[in-house]
């Protein structure tokens, strides 16, 4: 069904119900819905400038990387089942998750792009309760306004 | 003896080498190729050069016992078990497992020293956030600082305090008398500023997600014995002047012995747990840096110091910013010998203690200015950044200058109140 409409949604913390429970609503009940998770490997930055700092420190060891990796994809797991439930919860018709590892906001565009997503939907920032103002939308969400192939829907915490 | 140029060209040659690491050329090979270099322009014959080393071989296995106990520790699942404690004492709260992973930190750094936590706990603690679904870095940099933080709680809390001991001796009473304070200060002020400066990752409770992480099991249980004990036999050792080399190679024999009895015999991991890299590193900045005492490259260094002392105790604040700059200008390990180096030869006349442990906390809390150790991985950062890789060196001077002023600030005021007490005292 070429004209179904594809629904990406963006989950990382037990977001999927709340991101649902605002854009369910909104749209046509033909959708076709999917997740995709983001393990952001950003962070492994941190972890090589800093070993660069230390006398003959060498590169991470491969069993650090795989328990990086391993504790990564726990949490997407996690994540993605919880995604999964909310989509059976609501009777939607859905694609299995996906996870993907890089950068969020440049993989959740790739992500929307390799799927022909027609609609993104995603939190609008980590926090809880960001403050009205220019930080109210985070770097990944802006990211994603800026760079992604369809129309985004953000939703407020 | 070579003309003073030479060798100073050789020095800072070979310093900017290993600072800069231009085609990848390992730290450790630039320090070596220095170091050799100093006897073929005649500055050490190969004899004076391998008395040189031997001289320094307690710190050498100080530096092995110290790589075989940590690596063991690590193996046995000692540090996973200390961050899943940390996060079941979180109970979804971020600010409390930041507590708890700072706490861990300080115990290990205190310990098994800075490398452990900086190298062995950092990747454990990311791991562990990443598990519970949280942004990694404040974890990150709370192991990353407080490895620089606690590194003077004891003597052996760092290998630096060893090289300069090692030239300047002080005893465990002059020691804690000197720095246990300004030590626990700089600590509590590092714990504050981390708090402070990730306060919106922080303020974001998560969900507890029951862990199938690693508990305390027999292996690590043995580990854990093996390191308390010899954390309790470096306290009794530095107390009655046991060399601590020795006493490290034997405790990383007690740990190997246990975990063999506990997981089974490796004879060959325990051989690629020798840090050999950092042994090259050490072995060829002793040269280095002893070429340079002999050709008096360090008098202008001596000359400020012996000022700083003529102040009188009002001079340490400023010795300890000095020193602080030096560690992130060209790392902590030179800097700790150059400053050893110039300690050392001070006028009999100029009593010493003060000013070892100024330049103790000046060395090893100061790479905390740039989060991540010095200038030079600054400027890689740039580097990775202008190949589009999204970091950014002013991000960790921030995090590093917020929370490493104050703590450096504060350490070095205890510091001068105590040198006054001191020698009102005397």
């Amino acid at each position: 069904m070429a004209s179904e409409v594809r629904i990406l949604v963006c989950v990382d913390g037990g977001s999927a119900g709340q991101l649902l429970a605002t854009a369910l609503p909104l749209v046509a009940s033909s959708a076709r819905w999917k997740a995709v998770h983001v393990i952001d490997a950003r962070g492994r930055l941190d972890l090589g400038a800093l070993r660069r700092g230390i006398g003959a420190a060498g590169p991470l060891p491969p069993h650090a990387v795989a328990a990086i990796e391993a504790a990564g994809r726990e949490h997407a797991s996690v994540v993605l089942a919880a995604a999964e439930a909310a989509f059976v919860e609501r009777g939607l018709l859905r694609e299995t998750g996906v996870v993907r590892i890089g950068e969020p906001g440049r993989e959740i565009c790739l992500a929307a792009t390799d799927w022909s997503a027609d609609l993104l939907v995603l939190r609008a920032s980590r926090h809880s309760r960001p403050e009205p103002g220019p930080r109210s939308v985070g770097h990944t969400a802006r990211f994603v306004v800026d760079h992604a192939p369809c129309p985004v829907l953000l939703i407020r915490s | 003896m070579p003309e003073p140029l030479t060798v100073g060209v050789v020095f800072a040659g070979s310093l900017a080498l290993l600072l800069v690491r231009p085609r990848r050329v390992p730290d450790w090979a630039a320090a070596l190729g220095g170091g050799l270099l100093m006897i073929l322009v005649g500055v050490w014959t190969l004899d004076q050069a391998l008395r040189q080393l031997a001289e320094s071989s307690d710190v050498f296995l100080f530096f092995v016992g110290l790589g075989v106990a940590s690596a063991t520790a690590d193996r046995a699942g000692l540090f996973d078990a200390a961050a899943h404690l940390a996060a079941a004492t979180a109970r979804g709260s971020q600010r409390r497992l930041l507590g708890g992973l700072f706490a861990v930190s300080t115990v290990v750094t205190a310990v098994l020293s800075n490398d452990a936590t900086a190298l062995l706990l950092t990747p454990v603690a990311f791991a562990a956030a990443s598990r519970l679904g949280l942004n990694p870095r404040p974890y990150v940099f709370t192991c990353a600082m407080v490895a620089n933080a606690a590194s003077f709680l004891l003597p052996v809390s760092n290998p630096a305090n060893l090289l300069i001991l090692a030239r300047v001796p002080l005893g465990l009473t002059a020691f804690t008398a000197r720095l246990i304070a300004p030590s626990l200060v700089a600590l509590g002020a590092t714990l504050v500023g981390l708090l402070w400066v990730f306060r919106n990752d922080l303020g974001a409770p998560y969900e507890d997600v029951p862990s199938s992480g690693p508990a305390l099991t027999s292996r690590s249980r043995a580990s854990l014995v093996g390191v308390v004990g010899l954390g309790a036999v470096y306290v009794l050792a530095a107390a009655i002047g046991w060399p601590l080399g020795r006493v490290a190679v034997t405790g990383a024999v007690v740990l190997v012995v246990l975990d063999a009895l506990v997981a089974g015999w490796e004879p060959l991991r325990v051989v690629r747990d020798v840090p050999w890299s950092l042994l090259g590193l050490v072995a060829g900045l002793l040269l280095l840096v002893g070429g340079a005492e002999q050709a008096s490259l360090f008098a202008p260094l001596v000359g400020a110091i012996d000022a700083t002392s003529a102040v009188g105790y009002a001079g340490l604040p400023a010795l300890v910013a000095g020193m602080a700059l030096m560690a992130n200008l060209i790392n902590n390990l030179p800097s700790a010998m150059v400053a050893a180096s110039a300690l050392s030869t001070l006028p009999a006349t100029v009593e010493r203690g003060n000013l070892v442990a100024a330049t103790i906390i000046g060395v090893n809390l100061g790479p905390n200015l740039t989060t991540i150790g010095s200038l030079a991985t600054m400027l890689w950062l740039v580097l990775l950044r202008r190949r589009g890789l999204q970091v950014s060196a002013l991000d960790y001077v921030r995090v590093g200058g917020l929370v490493t002023v104050p703590a450096l600030a504060l350490a070095a005021v205890v510091l001068w109140v105590i040198g006054g007490l001191l020698s009102h005292g005397q």
